[in-house]
């Protein structure tokens, strides 16, 4: 069966920034992003953030978020792979919803186990101070993936679909060619008040959103992904929304890498200024958004 | 290219409410003196929190329940503008009143979703003398409610510590016991320390689930069915 | 983000000729997209095909489809067929799910937690809808997680997505199905989607929807490091395994990674266990005689539903299951969830029904009338507690007929429509069509 594709060419650039909070407490940045091709380049794309829940329970938790998106770039990319010779894109789907998120939980949790057998928890990290509810620590290290708990956030374009997945809170935004932006996964409503799920919880795989977007004539512009130390740190949801917007003209305008340099300075300037989280913005960009910006620098 | 993408940033705000019992009971033994002693003891203490956490935007309130219930401070107020009133002490208590005042306060809006948990403190030496229970369920009725930070604080041997307890929802937390002025200063200045320092940045947390149990009835067999009773009825 | 139509954009229906404007995308498939549309000022549903799905068979397929009609409410099923002059492609339009109705995969992602009670309920009404399309000469050939919907509540069910239903035997081209659910001799390309094949996917997902796993899918699945086809076709075509088959244990569940299936299986009554047992056993190899068919799904279903009881400590459902109760007599059974004893309530035997009296059971039409079997619109009893003796509980005539109970003295009493019989060992309630007796 002919599966429709598309011929754009697509980019990815991202950053991550440690929350002003942290810096002040001398805590190390617990979000993490990671894609793949590592030349950033080429489909399929993939690209995943991750943000550790960074609670006196997780105190791994930045080396939770770290092995999240590069378990997760890997097993998503070995899924599509081993998916490019089916023959109808609904079997993908289904896959992609039914076998992915338990797929990937297991390999973060075989992952974590290795870490953990390599790098036994030492004293310093069993003798962390009680949170103001008093909770016993005797979970820590009995239930091991409960020091490394983390969300987890993805999206993988491939010729003819794109695939979106999330475990936890953060955002994942498209912007359309006309600047509509839309998110492409229901909202979960347990995740409120800085309460979030996660792939340390017993069945995480329950807990995943995915949504599989067979792309046909019209792909998303540009897409986002941010951990949310990013999207609290805007006064109201429409601030922050705005950013996909923006982004899409500063694109338009002034091309990718220009894009890409301001980054960092911009994700600092939103952590002092507004959450003081740890900030982590990914950017897929169809790169047919960029040809005229490149046509009026070619001399 | 310097402008940043988006909107207007902004810190996350952070309500601080005060819940205090100014009941006539209050007013024996220089209880409620002590209460305003502390509360203004333990402003510069917030402020300093809130200073060394500037992305968290404290925001104090006080609400005061004894012959009704009323806002002592009712806009939220940021700590370093916050001056405290003496509470005077005369009356019953409404705690019942003062929980459903605050339950209207948290919901979205005026609150908003990005808002960090709040810490609601509440202060009493006696009994409630009203409808405590749906004051109760209306605050926990609310998202905010149960995400906020609940801490009890109860002043004297009389105070009714169950009903706090129920306040307080976790029973791994226990209400404080404050038996002397001393005591009482030193649960204060907790509260408004580590407490409003622990709320300032959160970590994110997993759920736990938690399912009180309930009770069901069974239809169980007469074990001999009494002479006069009816079969059919 | 839709791509195929946008919002006040006009289709026209090709049958009756009228108007239809598209209002808003809702979601998007392996084949097309849906939008919430209005025709007449009604509130309808479009689903718009991708090109590379809007074939000239699949266009013939739905044409026979709308003009059959649905086998029963609990399908949603095309209407009539949608074009308009310079859009490419066509689609089809059928009425708007309710909001109620939520599928298994809201189940799977914890969105909703339905009772035992409303479960038993939708694998009852799904094989009472397969047997009806089935008996229409029709094939599904696409049952999964997202064409089964259904009410928590009630568990009432609405079965959709039926763009697919083929007449049976003539399945060929066109969607096969996923491979989760495709029966064995589909997946290694030995046959085509008919009845047979049908009924294996709908075993598949009743197992899923009790026991929130996959059949198939124990240590054998865990083994698979990149899921491609030729390990789709071995886990679920060539080499297939029930993780419960009594003989081989080579595809148990692991007790870290899929406990869901070890906790669940446990849970429930033997007669339950058989009948999924033999679905994945026979089921597995003999299309024709082995697989377990809709009418015995269905009657075990009720029978699930019947046998239901409650912990009275933590107020979970549990079964009562009476094979295990007939082989150990002084065994007490625990409640799965808080761990401590159960006490059930008092049973009516009636026919070859049991019904455990729980403090909200009711008996239907099915319950006491041959004639009337799997009639459950109208309750015609319902349990109760005596207004002034809490101790005391009965059996409440709520049809329009008179009931006679006999005790155990042998004494005979009226029980008049709306007036309660004592709940007793030994009392006898003749219901006009049947009779059945309270045990312990």
């Amino acid at each position: 069966m002919a599966v429709d594709k598309h011929t754009a060419r697509w980019r990815v650039v991202g950053h991550s920034v440690r929350g002003a909070t942290h810096e002040r407490a001398g805590v190390p940045n617990q979000d993490a992003i990671h894609w793949l091709p590592e030349s950033s380049a080429g489909l399929p794309l993939i690209l995943a953030v991750a943000d550790g829940h960074g609670s006196h329970k997780s105190f791994r938790s930045e080396t939770g978020a770290r092995l999240a998106v590069e378990t997760a770039a890997q097993v998503i990319n070995d899924f599509l792979l081993g998916q490019a010779q089916t023959e109808s894109l609904s079997v993908t789907k289904r896959a992609a919803e039914e076998w992915l998120p338990a797929a990937l939980t297991r390999r973060w949790l075989a992952a974590v186990s290795a870490h953990l057998a390599a790098h036994p928890l030492v004293a310093d990290e069993l003798k962390l101070a009680p949170d103001i509810h008093g909770t016993s620590r005797s979970d820590a290290p009995s239930n091991p993936p409960v020091v490394y708990g983390t969300t987890i956030l993805a999206a993988a374009v491939t010729t003819g679909f794109i695939i979106y997945l999330q475990l936890g809170d953060g955002e994942i935004l498209t912007v359309s060619k006309e600047g509509a932006v839309t998110r492409p996964l229901s909202k979960d409503e347990r995740l409120f008040a800085n309460e979030t799920t996660s792939l340390c919880s017993p069945d995480a795989w329950r807990d995943f959103r995915v949504c599989f977007q067979v792309v046909s004539n019209a792909p998303p512009s540009l897409i986002l992904l941010c951990t949310d130390g990013y999207s609290n740190s805007f006064h109201d949801e429409q601030g922050f929304l705005k950013v996909g917007t923006d982004i899409l003209d500063m694109i338009r305008a002034d091309g990718l890498e220009m894009v890409n340099e301001h980054l960092a300075s911009w994700l600092t300037e939103s952590t002092y200024a507004g959450s003081g989280d740890d900030v982590t913005l990914g950017l897929i960009l169809n790169q047919d958004e960029e040809r005229h910006a490149s046509v009026e620098h070619e001399v | 290219m310097s402008m940043r993408p988006g909107g207007e940033l902004a810190t996350r705000p952070l309500h601080f409410i005060w819940m205090a019992d100014c009941s006539g009971s209050m007013d024996v033994d220089g209880k409620i003196q002590s209460l305003n002693t502390a509360i203004k003891e333990a402003i510069p203490n917030m402020q300093t929190v809130a200073d060394e956490n500037p992305n968290a935007q404290v925001l104090v309130r006080a609400i005061k329940f004894s012959s009704g219930a009323q806002w002592h401070v009712s806009q939220p107020t940021e700590v370093a503008d916050f001056r405290w009133e003496d509470l005077t002490a005369e009356g019953v208590t409404d705690m019942g009143k003062a929980l459903t005042m605050v339950a209207e306060q948290l919901r979205i809006p005026p609150m908003t979703e990005r808002a960090l948990p709040p810490v609601l403190v509440l202060i009493s030496d006696g009994q409630p003398t009203d409808d405590y229970a749906s004051g109760l369920k209306a605050l926990m009725g609310e998202p905010w409610g149960r995400k906020a930070v609940r801490i009890a604080i109860a002043i004297g041997e009389d105070a009714d510590t169950e009903v706090l307890q129920k306040f307080i929802g976790n029973p791994e937390l226990k209400p404080l016991q404050a038996n002397n002025p001393e005591a009482l200063v030193k649960y204060i200045k907790w509260v408004s320390t580590a407490v409003l320092k622990s709320a300032s940045s959160p970590a994110s947390q997993t759920s736990d689930s938690a399912t009180p149990g309930m009770n069901v009835p069974i239809p169980v067999l007469p074990e001999s069915v009494p002479a006069s009773a009816d079969d059919v009825w | 983000m839709s791509q195929l139509l946008e919002a006040g954009q006009k289709i026209r229906t090709e049958a009756t000729g009228l108007t239809c404007e598209v209002l808003k995308f809702l979601g998007g498939g392996g084949q097309g997209e849906v939008y919430a549309a209005r025709v007449e000022g009604k509130p309808v549903a479009l689903k718009w095909y991708y090109a590379a799905s809007a074939t000239i068979e699949q266009r013939k397929r739905l044409e026979t489809l709308c003009a059959m009609g649905a086998p029963s409410s609990k399908f949603l099923w095309p209407v009539e067929l949608a074009s308009a002059q310079g859009v490419a492609d066509y689609g089809y339009l059928m009425a708007l799910r309710e909001a109620r109705y939520k599928s298994i995969v809201d189940m799977m992602k914890r969105r909703i937690e339905p009772s035992f009670h409303a479960l038993a309920t939708v694998g009852l009404e799904l094989s009472h809808s397969f047997l009806q399309l089935h008996a229409r000469g029709l094939c599904y050939r696409d049952i999964s997680f997202g064409n089964a919907f259904f009410d928590p509540d009630t568990g009432e069910v609405l079965i959709c997505d039926n763009d697919n239903v083929t007449v049976d035997s003539q399945a060929k081209g066109g969607v096969y199905g996923t491979p989760r659910f495709m029966a064995p001799e589909i997946v290694r390309g030995d046959a085509v989607p008919s009845s047979q094949t049908d009924l294996f996917s709908l075993s598949v997902l009743l197992f899923y929807m009790f026991m929130m796993h996959h059949p198939l899918e124990g240590k054998k699945e865990l083994e698979i490091k990149c899921l491609d086809l030729p390990a789709m076709k071995k886990l679920y075509g060539t080499e297939p395994l029930f993780i419960f088959d009594p003989a081989d244990k080579s595809n148990a569940p692991d007790a870290t990674h899929q406990k869901n299936a070890l906790v669940f299986w446990a849970i429930y009554p033997k007669f339950l266990r058989e009948l999924f047992t033999k679905a994945f056993t026979e089921g597995l190899r003999d299309p024709l005689h082995g697989r377990v068919r809709e009418s015995n799904w269905r009657a075990s279903m009720v029978r699930l539903r019947d046998s239901i009881i409650y912990c009275g400590h933590c107020k979970a459902e549990n079964f009562y299951d009476a094979d295990a109760h007939a082989s150990a007599k002084n065994v007490q059974s625990r409640c799965w969830s808080c761990k401590r004893g159960l006490h059930p309530p008092p049973r009516l035997r009636i026919a070859r029904s049991e019904v455990m009296l729980n403090h909200n059971a009711q008996l239907f039409p099915h319950h006491v009338d041959d004639e009337r079997k799997y009639d459950f619109t109208q309750p015609l009893a319902t349990v109760t507690r005596h207004p002034t003796e809490p101790d005391i509980w009965g059996l409440k005539n709520l049809s329009r007929q008179n009931w006679s109970a006999t005790n155990t003295r042998g004494e005979v009493k009226d029980v008049l429509p709306g007036r309660s019989v004592t709940l007793a060992v030994g009392t006898r309630i003749n219901f006009g069509r049947a009779e059945g007796e309270i045990t312990s």
